[in-house]
């Protein structure tokens, strides 16, 4: 075996050896909480020598099981550009988040619980990336949805009814996310059936079809929220149960930096070798959708936090949009490209919110924040940073590297929905953003309690800062580093396209102007959308997440629960001949039903 | 010829009858030797793997057969492959733990409770091992007595019924699985299942007798217009009979269906199969439905078990290797992780002294017990890396090519299995109602929770073995499932 899949495994096992190992350290707190971030420390360091070490792709398969006579299932670890890359980010952003904890979650009571599902976490995050074979990578994305169920219902202890809501978050993400696995189970029975391999397929599968196509995209849909399965992530404003229930550390983590980022990942995995064209041309679409409605929800919720996660569901939006350029192998790796600077300028800005949150005792709402700058002038900084790499300015953040060669694929291959998409939510983030950062910050301050960060979060912060703008200078060498190491399917990204770069820059500046005018002196509302009906109307709609929660809660829960409810009252032991008959006759017209099919 | 497996029988009769002798004087001995009885049991079938292959992947253990009935072919006899060799160390795993797990639940006349179970285990290791048609339906039908008292003896407020709806149901079905038997004897002349497996049957003789045999064993699974008796049963039955009953006495109808009826009417399932996979997808998602608005944890616990099995139904109309190697896989991995939840359920009974789900918020301070449930639960809906997530894998795999459309619905019902699970840890652990009533009892029995988690807690073991080396138990049904399918090599 070769040393460096000696390192994978480490780097995958050490977290989940921490976290079994930490539920027998419930005397000593603050080690156990220490040991959480060493275990990750270690995944860390594995990470960063394999990515010194690494120079071509391989594999590393055991023999695992004899699935189906006669031939054998195998299971292992697969390394290329791609998952080394997932791997760094994974590995080190987790550890800072988990830094961060250290004070974020240090008065927390359950923090037991934390600090298991955040290792155990990280663990099948890792397993995910580093997957050769599908039923691993199905193994770690079913750990990593269950991990994110239970933190986002982290705080159920909540008092009165606001405990429920947690609980609940966590399910809707279960039951949302549980869609996708079902697409993704269905899509797998379906390859191993085709190929007679689970390995992930790197060259074109042969029978690819449309019916498929569906099931295949389900999974990336739903684990990156992305619409129609968009509203586990954030939800509108009045149901308010999304997974940004839980703290705002796991939000940073598992809702903008790592998980939501597993759909991408797939999809980027499945590109060479699914060729069938109904499933970029749905990609793109649905992106598309998310990408625009979720910056119009940024633009008017007032939840800090929910504005976050309204720009994550955009941003990713924005990666399934290049990825969705697939006769293009640059799209492919502008969508990669701007997966890893999203992470880490994401990370920031989440982190942010959190050190904001936590520093005016738990209030959510932009509303009742306003001049903060004096208060915290360190967090105003870095927060900037964050916000300008969101934005996408060029030249002095990654997240402006990324954005413009996105644009600029779009613009070069003829892809104009792409452009103006991209073009137009270019516009609405700097709007959404200057809009948050200016409620935040500016103005006055309109009765938020502040008690200063302590230096644990600022540290995580900073380092967090230098990062968005250090991997924004030295993107191309870096990335660059990885492509190199890539089977094939992507392309080198590097130019500077005149045009895409001038759009951009247009649309943000002048997103920033409008945002500047609207609410520089501390506005919290918009005039005109007092005063005229329809506009607000409108408002509302986009508040309320478009109304599509309350259509699920109509169609699907409601009903479930109504026919749990009625075949709970068959306990009782009197039979209803009607029901036995009708019943008799529905499961005959079914059996009929499978004859035919 | 007289073997060990006619030993690993006899030896809980025979001890059935010292125990119930002994136990008219001493109760407490009567307990003690039955629960010394089921540990040499578990110990004779483990050591069953001294036999055991490992280049041929079989059991070099002979048929036992003693001569009987001449004129009717009735021998009782009895014979050991892959699938039952695996569903006897799961019984005798199962009935050892539930013998402890007893001592602290039955006070009223243990020693006949001991009796019963002793005999339980006679009629379930011999159904398992029983290779002659009315060898097998007499230890099919043993299995009914014991159950049918231990459920109406000591059970709860409602016992008699339960007892009674569960005696009917099963027993006419097996009724109809006896006229097939005969049936199956007027046509071919014999009673014996290695030689009837053998034989070319004609279709339509296949066809009749697959009906009743589908009939006997679908009551047992249950499959479900006429699941109605398991959930009164269980939600009766004291926790530990509810393990046997969940965790063995279904299986029963798993392996009816595998040895009767893959194995000697495979072409009379073949014309079943729209049938089985029907009632396969509606109990799937019926017993998921009518889960989630219920109200009792045991309940809850039974109606997803009704979910589990109907998987084994479709896995036996899919019949290729790999179905049905993940349908022994589902036995066995569901009859761990149910026992378990029933055992949790029966401690949480026992401690706190309700099992209404709305009242049980004060358990969450007893961090073993809960996080014991939670485990158990991510198991209990197949989540990896334990056991149910193979299982579940490999009949997916295997049945979506097969029946696409069918298949990829009843995949849905997968996903309200977890919401079921997690709506029910939702109500019971995650919310901030402390309820002190609950709280007071559970101080009281405190002194042996301990030992009962303890019990329970060595079942986890295998979940998580078999979740991470499912090699272990595949390797050695395989070569019995290829026979089974009479696929050679």
């Amino acid at each position: 075996m070769e040393a460096i899949y000696l390192l994978t495994i480490i780097a995958v096992l050490s977290p989940l050896f921490g976290a079994f190992a930490s539920l027998f350290l419930k005397k000593w707190q603050t080690i156990r909480d220490v040991f959480g971030v060493l275990t990750i420390g270690i995944s860390v360091i594995m990470s960063v020598s394999i990515f010194i070490m690494f120079e071509e792709p391989g594999s590393l398969d055991f023999w695992w099981f004899n699935f189906i006579w006669p031939s054998n299932l195998s299971v292992g670890f697969y390394l290329d550009g791609l998952s080394v890359m997932m791997l760094l980010i994974v590995s080190i952003l987790s550890m800072l988040i988990a830094f961060f904890s250290l004070e974020y979650m240090g008065g927390d009571k359950y923090r037991a619980r934390y600090w298991f599902f955040i290792q155990l976490f990280v663990s099948g995050m890792l397993l995910l990336v580093v997957a050769h074979d599908m039923l691993l990578l199905f193994a770690g994305w079913e750990i990593v949805g269950l991990c994110s169920c239970f933190l986002i219902a982290h705080h159920f202890m909540k008092e009165g009814e606001e405990g429920k809501k947690p609980a609940l978050s966590g399910i809707k993400a279960l039951i949302m996310t549980g869609i996708g696995d079902i697409g993704l189970l269905v899509f797998l029975a379906w390859l191993f059936f085709q190929t007679n391999s689970l390995l992930i397929p790197r060259t074109e599968i042969n029978g690819s079809n449309a019916l498929m196509s569906i099931f295949l995209i389900l999974a990336p849909l739903s684990k990156s929220a992305q619409f129609p399965l968009q509203s586990w992530l954030s939800s509108g404003d009045t149901i308010d149960i999304d997974a940004m229930q839980g703290p705002t550390t796991v939000s940073a983590l598992i809702h903008a930096a790592t998980m939501v980022k597993a759909g991408v990942y797939l999809v980027a995995r499945f590109t060479p070798a699914w060729n069938e064209k109904v499933f970029y041309v749905i990609l793109m679409i649905l992106a598309g959708i998310s990408c625009v409605g979720a910056a119009l929800g940024a633009l008017v919720t007032t939840d800090l936090k929910r504005v976050l996660a309204y720009s994550t569901i955009s941003q990713l939006s924005y990666m399934f949009l290049a990825l969705s350029m697939r006769e293009n192998e640059v799209g492919l790796s502008a969508g990669e490209l701007h997966l890893f600077s999203h992470a880490i300028f994401k990370a920031l800005l989440f982190l942010s919110a959190g050190a904001i949150i936590h520093s005016v005792s738990e209030e959510r709402d932009i509303k009742k924040m306003g001049g903060l700058k004096t208060e915290l002038p360190w967090i105003y900084w870095f927060m900037l940073v964050g916000v300008l790499g969101l934005m996408g300015i060029p030249f002095i953040t990654n997240g402006g590297y990324s954005k413009e060669l996105i644009i600029g694929t779009a613009l070069e291959n003829g892809y104009w929905f792409v452009f103006i998409i991209t073009v137009l939510t270019a516009l609405l983030t700097a709007l959404y953003s200057t809009r948050m950062f200016l409620m935040i910050f500016h103005g006055k301050n309109r009765g938020a309690h502040v008690h200063k960060p302590k230096w644990i979060m600022r540290t995580t912060l900073g380092i967090l800062a230098v990062l968005v703008v250090f991997t924004g200078f030295t993107v191309e060498g870096v990335f660059s580093e990885f492509l190199e190491h890539n089977e094939k399917g992507f392309g080198n990204p590097f130019h500077i396209n005149g045009a895409a770069l001038g759009s951009a820059l247009g649309a943000v500046v002048l997103g920033i102007v409008i945002a500047y005018l609207l609410y520089g002196k501390g506005q919290t509302e918009v005039a005109i959308f007092e005063k005229n009906k329809i506009l607000r109307a409108l408002r509302t709609f986009v508040a309320e997440g478009f109304y599509i929660d309350h259509f699920y809660n109509l169609v699907f829960v409601k009903p479930a629960f109504w026919i749990g409810k009625q075949l709970s009252y068959l306990k009782t032991g009197k039979i209803n001949w009607n029901m036995i008959f009708g019943s008799l006759v529905s499961i005959g017209v079914l059996i009929i039903t499978v004859v035919i099919v | 010829m007289i073997g060990i497996l006619t030993t690993l029988i006899t030896v809980p009769l025979i001890g059935a009858i010292i125990v119930f002798l002994i136990g008219t004087k001493n109760k407490k001995l009567s307990r003690l030797l039955a629960q010394f009885i089921t540990f040499a049991e578990l110990s004779i079938s483990w050591s069953l793997f001294a036999f055991y292959d490992r280049i041929n992947k079989r059991l070099n253990i002979e048929d036992e057969f003693v001569r009987w009935i001449d004129s009717f072919s009735i021998h009782f006899s009895l014979s050991i492959d892959g699938i039952s060799f695996v569903l006897v160390l799961l019984s005798t795993t199962i009935v050892f733990l539930v013998a402890l797990q007893s001592t602290f639940v039955i006070e009223e006349n243990e020693h006949l409770y001991y009796t019963l179970l002793l005999l339980f285990e006679t009629g379930i290791l011999g159904v398992f091992l029983a290779s002659n048609l009315i060898i097998f339906y007499i230890f099919w039908e043993l299995v009914l007595v014991p159950m049918f008292f231990l459920i109406g003896e000591w059970g709860g407020e409602r016992k008699r019924y339960a007892a009674v709806k569960f005696f009917i149901f099963t027993h006419v079905g097996s009724l109809f699985m006896l006229l097939s038997f005969l049936y199956l004897f007027i046509n071919m002349k014999t009673f014996s299942i290695i030689e009837l497996s053998q034989k070319d049957i004609p279709e339509i003789v296949q066809t009749i007798a697959a009906i009743g045999i589908f009939l006997g064993v679908a009551v047992k699974l249950p499959a479900v217009p006429i699941h109605s008796w398991l959930p009164d049963a269980h939600v009766e039955a004291p926790s530990p009979v509810s393990v046997l009953l969940a965790g063995l006495l279904l299986k029963m109808a798993g392996y009816g269906f595998l040895k009767l009826g893959l194995n000697i009417v495979p072409e009379g399932i073949k014309v079943l199969r729209p049938v089985l996979i029907t009632l396969g997808v509606v109990g799937a998602f019926y017993a998921a439905f009518a889960a989630i608005a219920q109200k009792d944890l045991k309940r809850v616990i039974a109606f997803t078990s009704i979910n589990h099995m109907s998987f084994i139904m479709i896995a036996v109309a899919v019949a290729t290797p790999l179905a049905i190697i993940g349908a022994v896989f589902q036995m066995i991995s569901h009859g761990i992780i149910i026992g378990l939840m029933f055992f949790l359920s029966g401690i949480i009974q026992h401690h706190v002294g309700t099992r209404e789900i709305n009242l049980l918020g004060g358990i969450k301070k007893k961090p073993v017990l809960t996080g014991f449930l939670i485990v158990g639960s991510i198991a209990a809906f197949g989540a990896p890396p334990m056991s149910g997530f193979i299982a579940e894998m490999m009949i997916f795999f295997a049945s979506i090519p097969v029946y696409p459309w069918v298949m990829t619905v009843a995949a849905f019902s997968i996903v309200i299995t977890s919401v079921i699970y997690l709506w029910l840890l939702t109500r019971v652990l995650f919310t901030n109602k402390a309820e002190e009533v609950v709280f007071e009892d559970l101080v009281s029995h405190q002194n042996y929770l301990k030992y009962e988690l303890s019990i329970v807690g060595l079942l986890f073991i295998p979940i998580f073995v078999l979740g991470f080396f499912p090699n272990l138990l595949v390797s050695i049904i395989e070569q019995a499932v290829n026979q089974l399918l009479k696929i050679i090599g």
